[in-house]
């Protein structure tokens, strides 16, 4: 069963180039992604759910979602305990 | 204004008001803050305010000093919080500005300040060029 994520709406996100900048407004702390993780993060907020944003983050690499789930899922893993993304 | 007795005790409620706002921030965030805010009792009416503009730059000003002795974090998203909160009190509709300026590859800062119909109440408008503003919150 897929698991649905969402960005917490304390944070928001600002793109400069390559990077995606997180503001979260309740502790004002900034995050800088970029690379894979700035792909990931964006796919997860286009898509919400988190095998659609697994699949589409391995095509855009042109790649199976297999090569890249552990990847994905390192860096859902590490924004939910930042309180960057809620699952459910 | 320039009764004494009167920035005395908005030094304390000042002081007070910054303590709730880092507490309410830190537990229940920016919008339950917000919410939290606009159920703050009734505006003084505008008329006892001469010059507007001036007295929110010395309660802007108040709030900056204060957040250097007051403990906890006094941020300028607090201040400003703060500073809005207590000008709409006394009938000065204000916008709190957040914004984020790139330093260098990798590295930015955030900041936050307040904005009246003539543009920032503390802030040098020249430094406030780089940033990227996100959001800009109305009084509620």
């Amino acid at each position: 069963m897929s698991i649905q994520l969402s960005v917490s709406p304390e944070v928001h996100l600002e793109e400069f180039d390559d990077e995606i900048v997180v503001l979260h407004l309740g502790t004002e702390e900034l995050f800088v992604l970029k690379g894979s993780a700035a792909v990931f993060l964006r796919t997860i907020r286009d898509h919400g759910d988190a095998d659609e944003a697994l699949a589409a983050s391995a095509e855009l690499y042109g790649v199976d979602a297999a090569v890249i789930r552990s990847d994905f899922e390192q860096v859902v893993s590490d924004l939910e305990q930042r309180h960057i993304l809620a699952a459910g | 204004m320039r009764n004494p007795l009167f920035w005395m005790v908005r030094a304390v409620r000042s002081t007070g008001l910054l303590r709730t706002i880092d507490r309410r921030l830190r537990v229940d965030g920016l919008q339950a803050t917000r919410a939290s805010l606009g159920r703050s009792p009734a505006r003084t009416p505008a008329r006892v305010i001469v010059d507007p503009r001036r007295h929110a730059r010395r309660q802007a000003l108040l709030l900056s000093r204060l957040a250097r002795v007051v403990p906890g974090n006094t941020s300028c998203l607090r201040q400003s919080l703060a500073c809005q909160t207590l000008l709409r009190h006394d009938g000065i509709d204000t916008t709190v500005h957040i914004g984020i300026k790139r330093v260098s590859p990798g590295t930015y800062e955030m900041h936050a300040w307040v904005v009246d119909e003539e543009g920032p109440v503390l802030d040098d408008p020249a430094t406030l060029e780089e940033f990227r503003i996100t959001h800009r919150l109305d009084a509620q």
